[in-house]
């Protein structure tokens, strides 16, 4: 009867852990590892720099950081930098400050490494990734609310290996109050660093939208001992590219290469189109996954070792990355096609001192393989050439008087410069007489619309091609239709160029359905009346050049330039590719109000390599071009589809 | 032989201790969770219904019942602001309540329903909190519990406990005392005047209205302690009355004291966030004699982060001359600390 009565001891003992104890023994845990990481949580405070960046406010108060050596390194998140602050302050516990110099952050991570100037700082224990574990406990810990103890907010650990395996989730709530503070388990290491981080989006503040839901985010400290040595070494950490489109979707089962980007890594490193990624640094990849996965741990600047299938046959390749790619640069060969036979590729004018003329290319030459990659007809041609690399030589193979020739040409790059040259013209050399030949006026009321257009179309002259097309837009206030005609008559006629006039509905403004009404009154233009689709071009004059570029931009494929007498708001979104060749003629007046940003405008189109001419005026004349501006802007426009 | 008579022995008590720890485990509600506080507690939170329901202002909060005869804690706002005003308690009785005692520094007033033998928290013997503890958060959180459903429970863990006054103009608001700050989402609109208990069911606050924290730019799920409440219940249940409406703006009214001379001239406030670089000293003053220089940055006046232009005014706005203020600097690479003695 002795052990029954023992045992009822035990019971009646038992029933007394309910849940009190339970909860004190828990709390008394959690405070015994709060207490442990507490001396190496510090708090941060910054001075100076921007008030919100996009939608997301500053706060004003301090935010939080954790020691990583002893010798004063500070890890924390760039969250807390997102505002460029010119001053930041380092408060550690117990009350001593330190001017903190901001040394580099992970981007991908968007962690920060700071550095004071103090030894014997207390380093945190921490936990390595392989003993974290789905549902234990965990305690986010910040400094915001000042004091002797952390800030602290208790939940589980949600996941592991999240957002492509460069975080760990936990449902403790995560909030501006503790990013860059440590996540910790119950035996007091840091399990990693708060950060806000989004699935869909990057940069600094991207994840915020997140806080106090339940969904948080900390970067394993396992992960931030790897990259310590270069955050250190002040190498700012940029997600790496390499410059290739894969097929189908993350969990397709291979990773074929659509395309290879144009002067991106992969390109240099020999990838084509239609290999098969199998491998990357030594890591099977199966599905696009996989080699996301390979590359969450990438950096620009870090080189990868590829193996691809191409025709059957397993290739190792190196391939480097990159935080961007350089603009795309269009190659210059030095030729006008011949516009009236568009399904072949033979050339029409040989211009003067272009590599086409120094390689001994001639008018007549039909050019059916340019390098590695035949040719059938115009456009063939010109996506060979502007797939080119600049400065490249490469052979040109022609047949001449029914022979094949050979011809090395070593290409240029595709600048502004005006080619001068008589007028390149395709003529029906058997039917010369033109002279009694008049252009028309139109004038059109589009139904649909409600809404007028006028244009000019000049008289055939004998031409085998149809004309180019140069579309107006006035400025505010003033159609200047009767300016265009009388200017832009005698260019039109003998360059073969068709002029088409939009107008505003109030003519002292743009809106947004003008500009809708010009792209439906431009393409029905299009298919009522020939015209040659590798020159159309948009002119404004003044506020007419914004709507200009608006339309330009967003119908890249039609039109190939602008003709600019003002400047353009949105040149930072003009971006030059192989399939979308663009031109730019610009042209200021010295007296406009708005020349103080011609050399900015300028100066983003070279970083861009947008072939851009540009002309400076001493002035305008009565609010518009002058006659000169008018012919150079007309010769422009006849040879804007050289190549 | 002894083993075996061992083990035929324990078969017995054992099964007798899986039994008790059963019955144990069910009368308690499961060991380590909050049923049986739940139970307790629920009766005491009741619902407040009053003014609102226009310009996206919420008609309804909730209340704590203080004292047997109908006295309830709750948050000053604008709900309480009506003759229509209305309690309903978890049982899903409803009474017509009355505004009897505000303290707007609190941001907190007692109302009274005309009943008897209510449950209620005993505010004389309530615990204080501490960081890190369980917490459950009882409220009408977004009017969901309706006629005689129960307030909804929502636990966390203290986060801190601090002064929202911690830091000069940090939020907006009339209380700068102390408060418990919480990780779970504890206060949403309605939940003003809930309760915050321990696990055990004892009352540690009341659940602030809807604060933003311009520290950090999110909401703040914090309550009032109850020892900051007491004093008010106190004179509620000795019967004293207040008159319902106050001035708010009497209380926010700053003083306005002696100007003081300091000698240090920062540069144009520009922008709202102009880091507090000094332009130049004036010659002989405070400034001159503390040492300082033009291009140091102002971070510390005493123990206020400074930073911008116009941190540094509202602080030394609250100086008399003769103060002697503890100002820290960054030059170049270097903090520097001098005292100022302003005139």
């Amino acid at each position: 009867m002795l052990v029954p009565f023992l045992f009822s001891i035990c019971l009646f003992s038992l029933s007394n852990i309910h849940a009190a104890d339970i909860n004190s023994r828990f709390l008394e845990s959690v405070q015994k590892s709060v207490a442990e990481v507490a001396p190496s949580i510090v708090m941060i405070e910054t001075a100076g720099g921007l008030d919100r960046t996009g939608r997301v406010l500053k706060g004003e108060g301090p935010t939080t950081g954790v020691v990583f050596t002893a010798d004063g390194f500070i890890v924390t998140s760039a969250f807390n930098f997102f505002d460029k602050p010119s001053s930041i302050l380092v408060t550690l516990p117990g009350g001593k400050r330190h001017p903190a110099t901001l040394l580099a952050s992970d981007r991908t991570r968007m962690i920060s490494l700071l550095k004071i100037k103090v030894e014997g700082l207390p380093v945190p224990a921490w936990a390595p990734k392989k003993e974290l574990k789905v549902g234990q406990w965990t305690v986010a810990l910040g400094r915001t609310w000042g004091g002797e103890q952390p800030s602290l907010s208790v939940g589980i650990l949600s996941a592991t290996e999240r957002l492509w395996r460069k975080a760990i989730q936990t449902d403790a709530k995560i909030s501006p109050a503790n990013y860059g503070g440590p996540l910790i388990d119950l035996r007091g290491r840091v399990m990693g660093v708060l950060v806000p981080l989004s699935p869909t989006r990057s940069g600094e503040t991207a994840g915020f939208e997140w806080y106090d839901s339940g969904i948080g985010f900390a970067v394993p400290m396992e992960d931030i001992r790897e990259v310590f040595p270069r955050l250190k070494a002040k190498e700012e950490l940029k997600r790496g590219l390499m410059g290739i489109h894969i097929q189908g979707n993350l969990y397709g089962n291979e990773v074929e290469i659509l395309r290879v980007g144009y002067g991106s890594p992969a390109a240099a490193a020999g990838i084509r189109k239609g290999d098969r990624i199998v491998e990357v640094d030594g890591q099977k990849v199966e599905r696009p996954a996989d080699l996301r996965y390979a590359m969450a741990n990438k950096y620009a600047g870090d080189r990868l070792s590829l193996e691809v299938m191409r025709e059957g046959k397993s290739l190792t390749l190196e391939c480097g990355l990159v935080e961007k790619f350089p603009p795309y640069t269009r190659p210059y060969l030095g030729v006008v096609l011949d516009r009236a036979e568009a399904n072949k590729a033979t050339i029409g004018t040989v211009l003067t001192g272009s590599p086409a003329e120094r390689a001994g290319l001639q008018a007549g030459d039909q050019v059916f393989k340019f390098g590695q990659r035949g040719v059938s007809n115009r456009q063939s041609l010109q996506m060979a050439v502007w797939s080119a690399q600049p400065e490249e030589e490469i052979s040109v193979d022609v047949k001449r008087n029914g022979q094949d020739s050979t011809f090395l040409v070593k290409l240029e790059r595709l600048g502004g410069e005006i080619p001068d040259e008589p007028p390149v013209e395709f003529l029906d050399e058997e039917d010369e007489d033109h002279a009694d030949e008049k252009g028309e006026q139109i004038r059109k009321t589009m139904k649909s619309w409600s809404r007028t257009y006028w244009a000019y179309i000049p008289p055939s002259g004998g031409r085998l091609s149809p004309p180019a097309l140069m579309v107006w837009l006035h400025p505010h206030g003033k159609t200047f239709e009767d300016e265009i005609l009388t200017k832009w008559q005698t260019a039109a006629d003998e360059r073969g160029i068709a002029l088409l006039g939009i107008l505003a509905s109030e003519v002292n403004r743009w809106g947004r359905s003008d500009i809708a009404f010009a792209k439906a009154a431009i393409k029905e233009f299009q298919k009522e009346h020939s015209v040659d689709a590798n020159r159309v071009v948009l002119h404004g004059h003044s506020e007419g050049a914004n709507v200009a570029f608006d339309i330009a931009l967003k119908e890249r494929r039609t039109f190939k330039g602008v003709i600019a007498s003002g400047l353009p708001r949105r040149i930072q979104e003009v971006a030059g590719a192989p399939q979308v060749p663009f031109s730019i003629f610009l042209i200021s007046a010295k007296d406009s109000r708005s020349l103080g940003n011609v050399d900015k405008v300028r100066k983003v189109l070279e970083e861009k390599n947008i072939p851009l001419h540009y002309l400076e005026l001493p002035q305008f004349e009565n609010g518009y071009l002058p006659q000169g501006a008018v012919e150079a802007a007309a010769v422009w426009l006849s040879l804007i589809d050289r190549i | 032989m002894n083993r075996s008579m061992l083990s035929s022995g324990l078969q017995l008590p054992a099964m007798l201790l899986l039994a008790g720890l059963v019955s144990l485990c069910t009368r308690h509600g499961h060991g380590a969770d909050f049923s049986e506080t739940c139970r307790k507690v629920w009766p005491r939170v009741v619902k407040i219904f009053g003014a609102g329901g226009i310009r996206g202002l919420h008609s309804y909060s909730s209340g704590i019942l203080v004292s047997s005869d109908g006295h309830i804690l709750t948050v000053w706002n604008h709900v309480l602001e009506t003759d229509g005003l209305r309690a309903v308690l978890s049982d899903g009785q409803r009474f017509d309540a009355e505004l009897q005692l505000v303290d707007t520094s609190l941001e907190a007033a007692i109302i009274k329903i005309d009943a008897q033998d209510l449950p209620h928290f005993d505010l004389e013997n309530a615990p204080s909190g501490i960081g890190g503890e369980w917490v459950l958060g009882l409220s009408n959180a977004y009017k969901i519990a309706t006629g005689n459903e129960k307030p909804t429970v929502i636990h966390g863990v203290i986060s801190a406990v601090t002064t929202l006054r911690a830091r000069k103009g940090v939020f907006e608001s009339n209380y700068g005392g102390q408060v418990y700050v919480l990780d779970g989402i504890m206060n949403s609109p309605g939940s003003g005047g809930g309760a915050l208990t321990n696990y055990q069911g004892k009352l540690l606050g009341m659940i602030g209205r809807q604060l933003k924290s311009k520290g950090t730019n999110t909401w703040l799920n914090y309550a009032v302690p109850s020892g900051q409440l007491l004093p008010l219940v106190r004179r509620a249940l000795k019967g004293e009355r207040t008159a319902p409406f106050v001035d708010e703006n009497k209380i926010t009214r700053k003083y306005q004291g002696p100007q003081v001379r300091h000698g240090l001239v920062l540069v144009p406030n520009v922008l709202k966030r102009t880091p507090a670089y000094i332009d130049r000293i004036e010659a002989n003053s405070p400034a001159a004699k503390a040492r300082l220089k033009a291009d140091d940055l102002v971070l510390f006046l005493d123990e206020t982060f400074i930073g911008t232009c116009a941190n540094f005014e509202e602080a030394m706005s609250e100086h008399q001359p003769g103060d002697k203020v503890k100002i820290l600097v960054k030059r170049g690479e270097e903090l520097y600390i001098t005292q100022l003695t302003l005139e």
